[in-house]
């Protein structure tokens, strides 16, 4: 086959040897491992142990509804375009209990308590996310 | 038909020749590919790199590239998935995976197999495909998918490398 004397006229003895074999050398375990401490980072910055969420964010049709704290059980209607939702806080969680919509995909999801989690519901346009004391647009930063 | 100078048209026929047959390769991979359905959405075990693991021993950088953008712009016409924001993910995440496959190939080639470079191409495939994704999405909370998309680098990297140690055409 002309592609593989192609190939060995280019490579050193020890290439030559290591990709004929096709060795796995020590390198690659330590390339492995690296990955897999770098993606354990990740996963602590992306999912922290410890929640610090104290606000809920609604928006409908990319409208900011409200800011609403966590703590303090309450219910809150939001006008969509096919009706009115419910989603109601309660202890440090929350949840659409209503939704006008045919596949109620939002409610299924019950409460949602952790930072950084999102509720949306595409036919009424609702968006819910938890959200941290500090606000801001960033819930989850990875560096 | 005039020919050009012979040394040159040999050359490049013979160039011309090969980068076809891994351009097919690696678009039948794709669409194959495409047609396997896995218990997670938007998962694939990437099998096309393998071909461009392949090449890395015996092809330039402009080559390698090349026989990846017709893959890719070919493939997903097949599949009939052009221009969408799936092509977008494919063509941004495969080439960042290719491009660090190359780059890791050209400085790691005495220490590492296939297995490594597999390993970091599909590392930096998921980190930038989950990134791009955040970005057409306009939603940061898709970033909470990435650490799921980079362990799970981990394995089809890890499959793809191990594939392509033992298929690789020295190995005969």
């Amino acid at each position: 086959m002309s592609v593989s004397t192609d190939a060995s006229m280019n490579l050193s003895k020890k290439d030559k040897h290591r990709i004929r074999f096709g060795l796995v050398t020590r390198w690659d375990i330590v390339v492995l491992c690296v990955l897999g401490i770098l993606s354990g980072i990740v996963l602590f910055y992306v999912h922290p142990f410890k929640s610090k969420a104290t606000r809920v964010w609604i928006s409908e049709g990319g409208e900011t509804i409200g800011y609403y704290n966590l703590n303090e059980n309450r219910e809150i209607r939001i006008k969509g375009p096919l009706g009115v939702s419910i989603v109601r806080i309660h202890d440090g969680k929350a949840e659409i209990v209503k939704a006008p919509c045919p596949n109620k995909t939002c409610m299924k999801m019950g409460p949602i308590p952790d930072r950084g989690r999102v509720m949306i519901c595409i036919p009424n346009r609702l968006v819910v996310e938890i959200k941290d004391a500090a606000g801001g647009k960033t819930d989850a930063i990875t560096r | 038909m005039p020919l050009p100078d012979e040394k040159f048209s040999i050359i490049s026929l013979k160039k011309c020749a090969h980068f076809a047959l891994f351009a097919v390769f690696a678009i039948g991979i794709h669409v194959l590919e495409s047609l396997i359905t896995l218990p997670i959405p938007w998962v694939r075990l990437g099998l096309v790199h393998i071909v461009t693991l392949i090449m890395l021993p015996s092809y330039g950088a402009k080559f390698i590239l090349g026989v990846f953008l017709v893959r890719v712009i070919v493939g997903t016409a097949l599949v009939g998935k052009l221009l969408s924001p799936g092509f977008l993910l494919a063509l941004g995440g495969g080439t960042a995976a290719t491009v660090s496959m190359l780059i890791v190939w050209h400085f790691g080639k005495t220490h590492l197999s296939f297995l490594g470079v597999s390993l970091i191409g599909a590392w930096i495939h998921n980190l930038v495909q989950v990134f791009l994704a955040a970005f057409i999405i306009q939603h940061l909370s898709v970033l909470a998918l990435l650490p799921f998309f980079l362990f799970l680098a981990l394995f089809t990297g890890a499959i793809n490398g191990i594939l392509a140690n033992r298929i690789s055409p020295e190995r005969t």
